[in-house]
């Protein structure tokens, strides 16, 4: 179902928690809350849930306002119909498994011979057929994330809550089941709203992401959206992009200087001037070479100080003369890799260069 | 660690069993309190030849069936006074036993809250029963033998009466102490021999030690007290206590009352006390009915039994003396006290306890160096 | 219920008797139903203060709570230690004697040491005296207090401290180990620094504990003319008349001292929480003592012997003799000198068994209430944002430093000025050991509750069920070990405690513990042991019984 933030306000004592947030996920689309942590999106997704209680704003979900501060709705979490996978997962560990499925059914005084089917049934959808009897404090960290995904489907949500769902797991099995995670989102058609950290996990998983700095929504867009054109140097630092350089106008235009070295960055957009602005480079835009190449700018002479090898690619420190030291991430048929101490070329494509404020105004 | 348990506690039963085998049997005593010598409940209720209750009162009390008594007397001669009650009249008595100070703190606290719970009240000291007085917390009844009793008795026209009077002397351990050598006086007491193996209750021990006091103040003199104290006494803060390590033999001679010695003795502890030369204390013991008893009737026969023959010589066999001036001295453990007129009971009026009391126990701490 | 009726609640069950122990410290007239005010102010009362018997009391006091705290501290430190840490035979003995005074209240242990060691004729005495040595014990002395208030605090320094060392991280030892330290170079350099915080905690706990003690003070010390605070205390309520307004001054002093020391304790505390490492399938190292196990066990039997076997063994003969005077120990083997006749004519007796009743009945109140108010208390403070909880905390800590002989003294007025008709019952005595144990439930409770992720809880809201009903099929069930446990100390408390009681009970609202007191106070020295015999094998039955439902008896954190 269709779920709307509007304005909303989170204080603990003094302090805001999130400030002003307005969000609306469509029927059957996934939000995904993206920030580090303590920029608010777990209290934000925890007042959807009703587990805190914002001082401010509405919250509606389908045609129902669960939350309204000026006409004093407050709907209990238990009647909200809102199914929230915890980052601890919180399988309860003195219960079996049917028990922890069973449970929302049961709630629900639904019949024994209904609940069991859609217990069956819900398991079978995130691939536990048959662990019904076992007890929960002997599952595997992928089991139990899966149990307490299960346990809420089978309450049919009118919107699922995640939080962190992927991050206590190894990298093999995060990979894996964030496709499940959107493959069982997309089947099932829910409404989905995640928190995360990872930006790889936010792109892969959401319809749209919501970028949360410091309380507030900083950017929210396309997961294509936010890559290509993030609003800030700082966005675009926490989507990992490593080379971030203090600029300013020089006078020349198309031109930017960098502010702590004498290196100039030829650019295609050329419309932001002031002290905070920033040149931000993906390492993967940047082109290293062992000859000095053809184009007549952003061209650089320096040489590599670290070199790590990753399978794929390669993973490229480089010192410029006279400049700071710039990331690039090569992939592995471009040439044979370069070693600690060569003297390489690099350049990068002025349209690959974003000129960015250093935060959201 | 619950075997480890187990094991200890059972060899530890195991050795006591060994050890005493077959001993199980009681340790002599002897009745206390005799029964009544002529009974009849007929009609009217007439112990030994005395009406105590006419037959609509005593029919009254019985349908009653039992009445509250809060006491500040010493318990289990109280649980033989209650004996003694019940096996006359059949009427049950519930007690509610505190020491003298606490049960003045809750009488005027249940009578201020409007709830006091006790038909009868027995207390000792004048000061307190007269607070409780005060307070409202006794009515008048006049007991049928009540023209007959003297002023001393009969308080605030049978608000209160005084019911009894322990002695308060000294005593000595039988096993420790021959009779021959054992003290005769007072001054005795002060002899070199005793020197570390006395007792005494400290002054601020209740009213009966203030009693005594009093008393070693006048009979004795100040001085007295001085050498009492040089004899390094133990100083106990309960007569009880006291009475006990007497009983050890932890001391060899101590201050007593006679009808706890009595009782002492009777449960197979070498125990006797003294008629000193000089005299000893006696101290009041109180007793009043209250306005809001729950058995009236009850109550009444309680106060009229207590003050009859019947009730004086009980208590004259516990070892305390009756209030009525006309009934004897007791006679315990073959010891005849002596009658109230050979001078030698020295019982304190009130008025004087109450007057000297404070200054009393500054000079008695003073002498005997006590923190109080 | 709103945060405010459990702040109504704390304030009538703590605040109140506090406040009127202030309010009679300052005021001329006790509190009494009807007479409440704060009218007659004065300062009259702390006149006493300043004279030699209270400055005598607080010296006392003093001198015996430190020694007896340090001398608790090496024995339940040197016990922790072999049990915890070395190579000893039979560490489960070791264990077990640590703890096993803790199921001895005081006021038993004190009463067997005044038979044992009594001057001419305790029977440690009798056997000197036997083989002509004559007299050598005399217990009624300022050592003789301070030796057996250490007997029986010494298992809350074995508690603390042991726990510590079994939780130590083994990786630091070894990490000093690898680095080329000694066995008594990791000892001093990491081991005793991560256990001083425990060290220093229980240190404090027991002179606060042992500072508060009543029945010891006045079993042993009074005898000896020792006056210590808490029998000053009692000493000024019981003459006549009562003299309430000084003993509440009195009261405020020892208050004094103690809510400083307390405060002291809870930094401390609060700092071993933070350092000790919480073991998790770690096995700390054995450390191989040699020779030394051979003295070890001996200490360690040495102290079961002075704190549990001598005095039971004591009491059983005290029990059954038959007269109370006895000159030597030949004697007690003479025909008709022992006889179970008064151990079964106490076990018979309605006095002992309506006490055991009431003892018991007040011990499941107080434990099953006390835990359910704890448990309310900490899930307000720690799993709702209610503003003002801190302060609940903090009235739910106050008595830990208020003495319990203090608390039972403003108790009494509270309930006597309150119109609810529960003074004088054994309603009162179930409130009060409510309120002076609601420390030591909160942190029991805290600690479990702070053990179960609040996730699990809401989880269970957010899958459509009440919150009351998440609590009770989630929190609760994942809690049941701290629940039962924390159930179980209150039991053992309630069941022991004497001071808070002395000013509440009437002669049909008795417990086990005020017999025994009443008993040795009125001379009655036989129904005295044969009570305290039979006091300690009801609370081995509660303690059985309880383990049965699943307690742990030893994480026992008392006040």
């Amino acid at each position: 179902m269709k779920v709307t933030l509007e304005n909303i306000d989170l204080k603990y004592g003094d302090t805001y928690a999130v400030k002003g947030v307005n969000a609306e996920i469509e029927d059957g689309h996934s939000l995904v809350l993206l920030g580090k942590s303590g920029c608010g999106k777990t209290s934000t997704m925890r007042c959807i849930a009703g587990l805190e209680t914002p001082v401010r704003g509405r919250i509606t979900i389908g045609d129902q306002v669960v939350f309204d501060s000026e006409k004093n709705i407050n709907i209990p979490s238990h009647k909200r119909n809102v199914g929230m996978v915890f980052q601890s997962y919180a399988v309860w560990p003195h219960r079996t498994i049917f028990e922890n499925v069973a449970f929302p059914l049961q709630m629900k005084n639904l019949g024994k011979k209904e609940i069991t089917d859609r217990v069956d049934e819900a398991l079978h959808l995130v691939g536990l057929d048959g662990f019904q009897k076992r007890g929960a404090s002997l599952l595997s960290g992928g089991q139990m994330q899966r149990v307490a995904l299960a346990r809420s489907l089978v309450m049919r949500p009118s919107v699922l809550l995640l939080d962190e769902p992927l991050s206590n797991l190894d990298a093999r099995l995060r990979d894996r089941l964030r496709i499940e995670l959107r493959a069982l989102q997309q089947k099932l058609n829910l409404t989905c709203v995640y928190v995360t950290h990872d930006q790889g996990e936010a792109l892969a998983l959401a319809d749209r992401i919501a970028l949360m700095q410091n309380g507030k929504l900083a950017q929210v867009g396309s997961p294509g959206d936010i890559y290509e054109n993030p609003a800030s140097a700082s966005i675009a630092d926490f989507l990992g992009v490593t080379n971030i350089f203090p600029v300013l106008k020089n006078g020349h235009p198309g031109t930017y200087k960098m502010a702590e070295h004498r290196l100039e960055l030829t650019t295609v957009d050329y419309t932001l001037d002031g002290d905070a602005i920033k040149a931000c480079i993906r390492p993967e835009d940047v082109i290293v070479s062992g000859q000095r190449p053809d184009a007549d700018s952003n061209n650089w002479a320096g040489e590599v100080s670290v070199a790590s090898y990753q399978g794929s690619n390669v993973r490229y420190l480089i010192e410029l003369d006279g400049g700071p030291a710039i990331e690039a991430l090569v992939s592995r048929r471009d040439g044979p890799p370069a070693g600690k101490g060569n003297r390489v070329w690099v350049t990068a494509s002025p349209s690959d260069i974003q000129i960015l404020p250093a935060e959201v105004a | 660690m619950k075997n480890i348990l187990k094991t200890t506690t059972s060899v530890l039963a195991a050795a006591a069993l060994a050890v005493t085998a077959g001993a199980c049997s009681a340790p002599k005593t002897v009745t206390l309190v005799s029964k009544a010598e002529s009974l009849s409940t007929t009609s009217d209720l007439v112990i030994d030849g005395q009406t105590v209750a006419d037959s609509d009162l005593f029919a009254k009390a019985k349908a009653e069936g039992s009445i509250s008594l809060y006491s500040g007397y010493v318990e289990n001669s109280e649980k033989e006074v209650i004996k003694a009650f019940t096996q006359d009249t059949g009427i049950k008595v519930n007690l509610v036993r505190l020491v003298p100070n606490r049960l003045l703190e809750r009488v005027l606290s249940e009578q201020g809250a409007k709830k006091l719970g006790a038909d009868v009240i027995r207390t000792s000291e004048f000061s307190s029963v007269s607070a409780m007085n005060k307070a409202g917390a006794f009515t008048p009844h006049k007991v049928p033998n009540f023209d007959q009793l003297d002023d001393t008795v009969k308080n605030d026209g049978g608000k209160f009466y005084r019911v009894f009077d322990p002695a308060f002397t000294f005593a000595y351990n039988t096993a420790l102490v021959s009779e021959a050598d054992a003290p005769k006086s007072w001054q005795d007491l002060l002899d070199p021999k005793w020197k570390g193996k006395i007792g005494t209750t400290q002054v601020g021990a209740g009213g009966s030690s203030a009693s005594l006091v009093r008393f070693q103040f006048d009979a004795l003199g100040e001085d007295y007290l001085k050498g009492y104290a040089a004899q390094q006494p133990r100083i106990f803060d309960s007569s009880g206590a006291q009475q006990e390590s007497l009983s050890r033999g932890e001391i060899q001679v101590a201050t007593a009352v006679v009808s706890s010695v009595n009782i002492a003795a009777n449960n197979n502890a070498p125990v006797k006390f003294v008629v000193p030369t000089e005299g000893f204390a006696l101290y009041d013991y109180f007793l009043g009915m209250t306005p809001t008893a729950q058995h009236p009737a009850a109550a009444q026969l309680f106060m009229n039994w207590n003050l009859s023959k019947r009730g004086s010589s009980v208590f004259s066999q516990i070892g305390e003396y009756p209030a009525d001036s006309a009934a004897p001295a007791p006679k315990v453990m073959d010891i005849q006290l002596p009658a109230m007129n050979t001078g030698l009971p020295h019982r304190g009026t009130p008025e004087d306890l109450a007057r000297r009391g404070k200054e009393d126990q500054a000079i008695w701490n003073r002498i005997f160096g006590y923190i109080g | 219920m709103p945060t405010w009726l459990m702040l109504a609640l704390l304030a009538i069950l703590i605040l109140m008797p506090v406040a009127l122990i202030l309010i009679s410290a300052f005021s001329s007239s006790t509190p009494r139903p009807g007479s409440i005010g704060l009218s007659g102010l004065t300062l009259e009362n702390f006149k006493i203060l300043s004279s030699h018997q209270s400055v005598t009391a607080l010296t006392n006091s003093l001198v015996v709570a430190t020694s007896a705290s340090v001398l608790a501290m090496f024995i339940g430190g040197t016990l922790a230690f072999l049990a915890a840490r070395t190579n000893i035979w039979g560490k489960a003995v070791i264990y077990f004697i640590g703890i096993a005074p803790m199921f001895l209240p005081s006021l038993v242990g004190a009463l067997a040491w005044s038979l044992l060691a009594g001057p001419a004729t305790g029977y440690l005495n009798l056997l000197t005296r036997g083989i002509g040595l004559g007299n050598l014990f005399n217990v009624y002395t300022m050592p003789g207090l301070i030796f057996v208030l250490a007997l029986y605090y010494a298992p809350y320094a074995f508690l603390l401290i042991h726990g510590a060392m079994t939780l130590m991280n083994p990786d630091l030892e070894e990490a000093a180990s690898v680095h080329g330290g000694s066995l008594g170079k990791i000892l001093s350099t990491v081991t005793f620094p991560l256990v001083t915080p425990a060290i220093l905690g229980s240190g404090v706990l027991i002179f606060a504990l042992t500072m508060e003690n009543f029945p010891v003070a006045q079993m042993i010390g009074t005898p000896g003319q020792i006056e210590t605070l808490p029998t000053f205390i009692y000493r000024l309520m019981n003459s006549a008349p009562a003299r309430g307004n000084e003993a509440a001054a009195v009261a405020v002093v020892l208050t004094v001292v103690l809510i400083a020391v307390t405060a002291i304790q809870q930094r401390v505390v609060m700092k071993r929480n933070f350092t000790t490492v919480s073991g998790k399938g770690m096995k700390p190292r054995m450390m191989d003592i040699g020779k030394l196990r051979g003295v070890g066990l001996a200490f360690a039997l040495g102290y079961f012997a002075l704190a549990i076997v001598l005095p039971v063994v004591a009491l059983l003969l005290a029990s059954l003799q038959s007269s109370p005077y006895v000159s030597n120990l030949s004697q007690l083997f003479g025909e008709d000198a022992l006889s179970f006749w008064s151990l079964f004519q106490t076990l018979q007796s309605a006095t002992f068994l309506d006490a055991a009743r009431n003892s018991v009945m007040v011990a499941v109140c107080v434990a099953v209430l006390g835990a359910a108010l704890a448990f309310y208390l900490s899930y307000i403070v720690y799993r709702t944002k209610t503003p003002g909880r801190k302060s609940l905390e903090f009235v739910a800590m106050l008595p830990l430093a208020i003495p319990a002989i203090v608390m039972g003294l403003g108790l009494l007025w509270t309930w006597l000025v309150l119109p609810l008709p529960v003074y004088g019952t054994i309603v009162v005595l179930i409130i009060a050991f409510i309120a002076i144990y609601l420390p030591q439930g909160y942190r029991g409770m805290s600690a479990s509750i702070l053990q179960v992720d609040k996730d699990l809880e809401d989880s269970a809201v957010l899958l459509g069920s009440t919150r009351a009903r998440a609590v009770s099929y989630v929190t609760l069930p994942l809690m049941k070990t701290g629940v039962m446990s924390t159930v179980l100390l209150l039991l053992m408390l309630a069941m022991r405690e004497l001071s808070a009681a002395l000013f509440l009970f009437t002669s049909n609202t008795r417990l086990l513990a005020i017999v025994v007191f009443d008993n040795y106070d009125n001379g009655a020295l036989r129904s005295a042991a044969s009570t305290s015999l039979l006091y300690i094998l009801v609370i081995l039955a509660l303690v059985v019984l309880a383990k049965a439902f699943g307690a742990r008896a030893t994480n026992g954190e008392a006040r």
